[in-house]
């Protein structure tokens, strides 16, 4: 018996409260779509029809859809273990570029089959993690600010792979700016034949639920989330905070690893330039719509990518401009993140109405 | 609760009256992706005009036109998208680094044909593409820079471009560097690199520091960074050789030839043959100045203000050159 005596029992799933919130944002998402077809298209009606449904019309479009999300629920996870340990790293969009690149290095220079497909994911985590571990050294030894210095890394990360890709490393017979394609033997395997399926969404699900059960089943996760929400209280605790002070910026920067190399390894079969395309902003986005509840994570991704597919449809169909779901997605953050902001203000006025 | 089963029942109405579901029966419809923006792109807005003027002549056909922007990684998702709609039998585009990309599209819908224009990839069952002998394009304009620099006192050319790519340094550059050593042997070329299609201010300071080496005409390879180098010859008082046509409007004063390609009746005569069942598909060819795809245009102001001398040469190499003279021969690419 030690100091885990002292602490509070496991927190309740905050489940229900995550799907409430889930709920709501792909109300007010629904809700939004049609005000911005009413607004920007001359068929509305049309252009609702085709974003809202236009993504699961057919089985092929829903395994688009599934595996778009994929590498957005890895990265969300991950994004979510580091908030959850009060970490706030902005350093995703870096860490999943970097992993793209390594992943398509390693595939295409590696033996071709399971090995090189292994090999590709193990370096696309690499790069992910070599991305965030001066952050992680940095908070761990000389208390650096998270946010920043994730943030700093990102960008240069973002210019050097930028730089690597359209120069050493790009393929000189492709007329795209892309590195060597990785051979097919190494690509993911799909799962079901004719489907754009590939083990990801699995995957990353798995992981969503594992990190759940760390996050509520595990006394170590107890002990992260607490010393997110006081890290001097964690450390009066004797809780092993040394460790939470760069665990969790590792794993979300493995993760953000991952999920680029599932994007240099899936349909585009190697690391174009931009492949990352905003998917660690994203990452931010759909941890906090699922509101610090893992399970929510899945479908929060779901949710974004099907804003994004739906709105190519859209765009396909109507005059609906294809980054309309970009405003959404930006609308349905804040209001997903507005409740706190609303507390607050409803306790400020009360106490100021008090005095 | 009522309140939630109102919107959910308001929601299925919506959805139920829209009207783009489905595959209703239809002779064919024709998507074109435009790998960018059309407008002010002058092959774009010929790939676009071309498969209007085709599907025009044939009613019921349905035709749409879709940008996909400037970033190359989308275009993917994009093309994805346009497949998966499930609206299109045939999707027309233009651009060399596109055939690749209908090629992993195609693997998932194999109900979805492909042309491909300026671009060549043969053996494809879903795609027909069709490649412009661009060592004739860069031959053409890299002879008029060629003589227009020894006319200057100048015996170097610049070549601005803004990124490598296979057609670039195995037809552009190689067919550049054939013209200018055809008007003298003694011209040498400088090489300079942008690094993207959009930066204009690079390439106006990599322009300017040429024109201040004595480098007297730029061929400018570089989508909309090449305004860059107009605005860079119009301060240096220097020229500028275009490729694609429709340079002579962005800059009158200073682009003094522009190469054409004539895609838009190319893209009009391949998407006409293929809605009319003409089995194209798998098939690569190759078009040039003997058939009348790439020419050259003589209507440009600061062209026309050449001397006439120098027009008069041009007009003899663009008529052998239309003779196969000299043979820029491409089997494949």
């Amino acid at each position: 018996m030690n100091e885990l005596c002292a602490l509070p029992p496991p927190p309740q799933s905050r489940a229900w409260e995550a799907l409430r919130r889930l709920a709501l944002s792909s109300g007010l998402a629904l809700v939004l779509v049609f005000m911005v077809s009413v607004l920007v298209s001359d068929e509305p009606l049309k252009a609702f029809r085709a974003f809202s449904l236009g993504p699961l019309n057919s089985a092929r479009a829903l395994a688009t859809l599934l595996e778009a999300a994929a590498p957005l629920m890895l990265s969300a996870t991950g994004a979510l273990v580091a908030f959850k340990a009060g970490h706030f790293t902005l350093g995703g969009e870096g860490q999943v570029y970097a992993g793209a690149f390594m992943a398509a290095l390693a595939g295409a220079w590696c033996p071709e089959g399971s090995f090189g497909l292994l090999a590709a994911v193990m370096a696309g985590v690499l790069g992910g993690t070599l991305v965030a571990a001066p952050a992680a050294a940095g908070k761990r030894w000389a208390g650096a600010d998270v946010l920043l210095v994730t943030f700093l890394l990102s960008q240069a990360a973002l210019h050097v792979v930028d730089w690597a890709i359209s120069g050493p490393f790009r393929d000189a017979g492709n007329n795209l700016i892309a590195m060597d394609p990785i051979p097919q033997a190494s690509l993911l395997p799909r799962l079901v034949h004719n489907l754009p399926l590939t083990p990801v969404p699995l995957v990353a699900g798995l992981v969503s639920v594992g990190v759940w059960i760390f996050l509520s089943r595990t006394r170590c996760g107890t002990m992260l989330a607490l010393y997110g929400r006081n890290s001097r209280f964690a450390a009066l605790q004797n809780f092993p905070v040394r460790s939470f002070e760069w665990a969790p910026i590792i794993f979300a920067g493995a993760m953000h690893g991952l999920a680029g190399a599932a994007l240099s390894l899936g349909s585009n079969g190697t690391a174009v330039r931009g492949i990352s395309g905003g998917l660690g902003w994203n990452a931010i986005g759909a941890a906090l719509v699922a509101g610090g509840e893992p399970l929510a994570v899945v479908p929060a991704a779901v949710l974004f990518s099907w804003l994004d597919s739906g709105a190519r449809q859209a765009a396909i169909f109507t005059e609906l401009p294809p980054d309309a779901a970009m405003i959404i997605k930006a609308l349905v953050i804040m209001a997903a993140t507005a409740k706190p902001a609303y507390t607050r203000l409803k306790a400020l006025l009360g106490g100021r109405k008090r005095t | 609760m009522k309140r939630i089963v109102f919107l959910a029942l308001a929601v299925a109405g919506l959805w139920s009256c829209g009207g783009t579901g489905g595959s209703p029966a239809k002779p064919a419809s024709v998507a074109v992706f435009v790998p960018g923006v059309a407008s002010g792109s002058p092959i774009y807005e010929m790939l676009v005009s071309g498969a209007a003027r085709a599907v025009e002549e044939r009613p019921g056909t349905e035709f749409k036109v879709i940008e996909g922007g400037y970033d190359q990684s989308g275009w993917l998702d994009a093309l994805k998208a346009i497949a998966a709609s499930g609206e299109f039998d045939l999707i027309v585009t233009s651009n060399p680094a596109l055939p690749e990309l209908c090629v992993k599209v195609a693997a998932e819908y194999p109900e979805v044909r492909f042309f491909v224009a300026d671009a060549y990839m043969d053996g494809q069952r879903a795609i027909h593409t069709v490649l412009y002998n661009q060592l004739e394009q860069g031959y053409l304009v890299g002879y008029l820079a060629g003589a227009l620099s020894v006319h200057k006192g100048s015996n170097r050319a610049g070549l601005i471009a803004a990124q490598r790519y296979p057609t670039l340094d195995r037809l552009i550059q190689p067919g550049f560097e054939a013209g200018l050593l055809a008007a003298d042997p003694g011209m040498k070329l400088e090489y300079r690199e942008i690094g993207n299609w959009y930066d204009a201010n690079r390439a106006a300071e990599l322009a300017a520091s040429l024109y201040n080496d004595d480098v007297e005409v730029i061929l400018a390879v570089a989508g909309g960074a090449g305004q860059g180098v107009i605005a860079a010859a119009g301060s240096a008082g220097a020229s500028v050789v275009w490729l694609d046509g429709a340079g002579y409007q962005l800059g009158p004063d200073v682009v003094v030839g522009c190469a054409t390609l004539a895609q838009d009746r190319l893209v009009y005569e391949r998407v006409s043959a293929l809605l009319d069942g003409k089995d194209l598909w798998g098939v690569a060819d190759i078009v040039g100045a003997t058939d009348g795809y790439v020419g050259f245009d003589r209507d440009g102001p600061a062209y026309k203000a050449l001397p006439e001398s120098l027009r008069a040469e041009m007009d003899t190499v663009m008529a052998k050159l239309a003779e196969g003279k000299p043979a820029f021969t491409l089997d494949s690419f």
